[in-house]
């Protein structure tokens, strides 16, 4: 009789939650950290280059727009990598953002003045991950979470609405 | 890597300045690429040739330093860029620099193409 192949119990994971000073400075720590585990999963630089700047822009965003740049306040950030997907969640207590009725923008119908004025780190997120949902708790957390799959490709940004 | 950005003059166009971008740009350093770039402008060094070769990381706020410099020389000055690397391109791609900016593989390609 031919013997099934078993499954192995568990995937290959790692996990990291962290809450950092929510500075821009802290950015390149947040870049660092998913870097370090994709590579402990032989994950490829290009691949998760997506993620380390979906991931950038999101906790920028926080910093810059939810926190208007108070340091005081908790970022945090959980990031969950196996052989075939990251996850990202960040959670901040700033001002609500609905990032699901953000437009994308059509960049390149944008004229030069328009480019100039910024704009693009939520195109950005939305073009990179191949899920986005953000849901603001009853609690005045913001959440957002990302989804890049490395595996069969899944391209869908995805969404609830504000439950706030 | 830590970021640095530095210009000096192309040695094959004397109105031509290369600013060359190492490590990162993020919202972090991205205003210190702008003070050097619009630093040049000002001193009437209109001609820029932003050489990527050691830029490891760019996020939005640094293409947004890309797009004020086009607009700034729009008219009588240029703005290019040359050795990015596949995941930096990836970046402005989604962004549609490229339908705007020139981008050289290298710097001979720029040379060849400023002649």
């Amino acid at each position: 009789m031919k013997r099934k192949r078993e499954k192995p119990l568990f995937k290959r994971r790692t996990s990291a939650a962290f809450e950092i000073v929510a500075s821009l400075k802290s950015l390149p720590e947040i870049r660092r950290a998913i870097l370090a585990q994709a590579k402990s999963l032989g994950i490829d630089g290009r691949r998760i280059y997506r993620v380390i700047l979906a991931v950038e822009e999101a906790c920028s965003n926080v910093i810059r727009h939810a926190y208007d740049r108070r340091t005081t306040n908790p970022l945090n950030v959980m990031i969950e990598t196996t052989s075939n997907r990251v996850h990202v969640l960040i959670r901040d207590v700033g001002r609500p953002f609905d990032f699901n009725e953000y437009p994308s923008r059509d960049m390149v119908q944008r004229s030069l003045r328009a480019r100039a004025r910024g704009g693009y780190g939520i195109h950005l997120i939305k073009s990179l991950m191949d899920r986005c949902e953000y849901v603001r708790s009853d609690t005045g957390e913001n959440n957002l979470s990302l989804v890049k799959y490395f595996g069969k490709p899944v391209k869908a940004a995805q969404g609830r609405r504000d439950r706030a | 890597m830590d970021f640095k950005v530095d210009s000096k003059p192309a040695d094959w166009d004397s109105e031509m300045t290369i600013v060359r971008l190492c490590g990162s740009v993020d919202a972090q350093t991205a205003p210190a690429f702008e003070k050097e770039a619009m630093g040049l402008i000002e001193k009437g060094r209109r001609k820029l040739l932003i050489d990527c070769e050691k830029l490891d990381f760019i996020s939005s706020a640094g293409i947004g330093v890309f797009m004020v410099l086009l607009s700034e020389v729009e008219g009588d000055g240029s703005l290019k860029a040359m050795n990015l690397s596949e995941e930096v391109y990836e970046s402005f791609d989604l962004l549609g620099v490229p339908e705007i900016m020139e981008i050289y593989k290298s710097e001979k390609e720029a040379r060849k193409a400023s002649v």
